[in-house]
């Protein structure tokens, strides 16, 4: 008999597949399922699981609910796929069965982005750039989506953390590799899940202008002044703006000191003083003409 | 009708990355509504408690004091 090779999908909404199949289970299975995924390889404490769970339970109905949820999960499960997924369940404590084997989309993509980060982002080797596009195609959504209680929170900001990591460091490699539309593509990922982000404003702006498009650095640079205002009432950090100085004027590398960055944002200014006088005098010139 | 007795916020803080090292980090957050999925950017505590007293005054929870403003 060959076994079954199950894959649990937590990135986005939970969903338990056979191969490509995804098994049908009522939402609380796989919302347990998940919970039980997630957390330590010896399980978790039933009383925890059972607090965790029903939160809105006194203590012996939350208990009983985790039973009923469990003995659920363990038949669902089994009568789709013939698994008994839910583990030898002890008095204290209920995990997973270990003996099943089951692939988890959240562990599979940090051992597929961790190696990675180790390089920098602009040196980055074809393999690793690689495996950081096919860890960044597993998320289909927020790790347990549409789940907001406390035992998922801190697990999804990490993954959620390597996830805008990745995406960064693929951004910057395609930069310097001269491919303006794979910047794009990966910009535009990272700042839907943080549109505030001025790091990634301004790695975005560095890699368009290593693939020679000013006006991306411009449209990019406008991106970000115009959501921070929109949505923080606030400027620029000054390192954006002399970042953005320095590529206009086909310059490269952020300004390693308070001196520097003063030096630029000045240079910046006259600039803007020498351009107002010339639109002064443009107007005067319409002006005499009229 | 049953009243809501909890009201759930997420905040997300964040220390915007320096490109110059001496310089002091800027603190931004999120804070997310949880009853209403509304989401509002913020630059200090100040703007976090004008979120947190608008919806508690939505609720007609007023009036009211913080345990330690007593």
């Amino acid at each position: 008999m060959v076994a079954t090779q199950l894959t649990l999908r937590l990135m986005g909404a939970p969903t338990l597949l056979t191969g490509d199949a995804p098994v049908a289970l009522s939402p609380g299975a796989s919302l347990l399922c998940a919970y039980l995924a997630l957390g330590p390889k010896e399980g978790r404490s039933r009383d925890v699981a059972a607090a965790q769970l029903f939160t809105d339970c006194p203590t012996t109905s939350a208990r009983r609910r985790l039973n009923t949820a469990l003995w659920r999960l363990r038949n669902e499960v089994r009568e789709r796929t013939g698994v008994d997924i839910v583990g030898a369940v002890g008095a204290q404590r209920v995990s997973l069965n270990s003996a099943v084997d089951m692939a988890l989309d959240a562990r599979v993509f940090e051992e597929l982005v961790t190696p990675a980060f180790a390089s920098k982002a602009t040196e980055l080797t074809k393999e690793q750039a690689g495996s950081l596009e096919a860890a960044v195609r597993m998320r289909h959504g927020q790790l347990v989506e549409a789940c907001d209680e406390e035992w998922v929170l801190a697990e999804r900001a990490r993954i959620e953390d390597l996830y805008l990591t990745a995406l960064d460091c693929l951004l910057q490699y395609y930069g310097a590799h001269g491919e303006p539309g794979a910047v794009a593509k990966y910009g535009d990922m990272a700042l839907a899940l943080e549109p505030l982000r001025e790091d990634i404003h301004r790695h975005l702006m560095t890699a368009y202008a290593a693939a020679n498009r000013d006006d991306l650095v411009e449209r990019q640079f406008e991106r970000c002044r115009a959501v921070l205002l929109e949505e923080l009432g606030a400027d620029p950090l000054p390192e954006t703006v002399a970042l953005y100085s320095r590529l206009r004027r086909g310059e490269s590398g952020p300004n390693p000191s308070v001196g520097a960055l003063t030096q630029e944002l000045e240079r910046a200014r006259r600039e803007i003083a020498r351009l107002s006088e010339i639109v002064e005098r443009a107007l005067e010139h319409v002006a005499r003409m009229s | 009708m049953v009243r809501t007795w909890k009201h759930r916020f997420l905040l997300d803080v964040w220390a915007e990355p320096r490109d110059v090292a001496s310089l002091p980090v800027i603190v931004r957050a999120r804070v997310r509504d949880l009853a209403s999925e509304e989401e509002t950017y913020v630059g200090s505590f100040a703007e976090i408690q004008r979120i947190i007293d608008a919806r508690l005054d939505a609720e007609g929870l007023t009036p009211r004091t913080w345990e330690r403003d007593q």
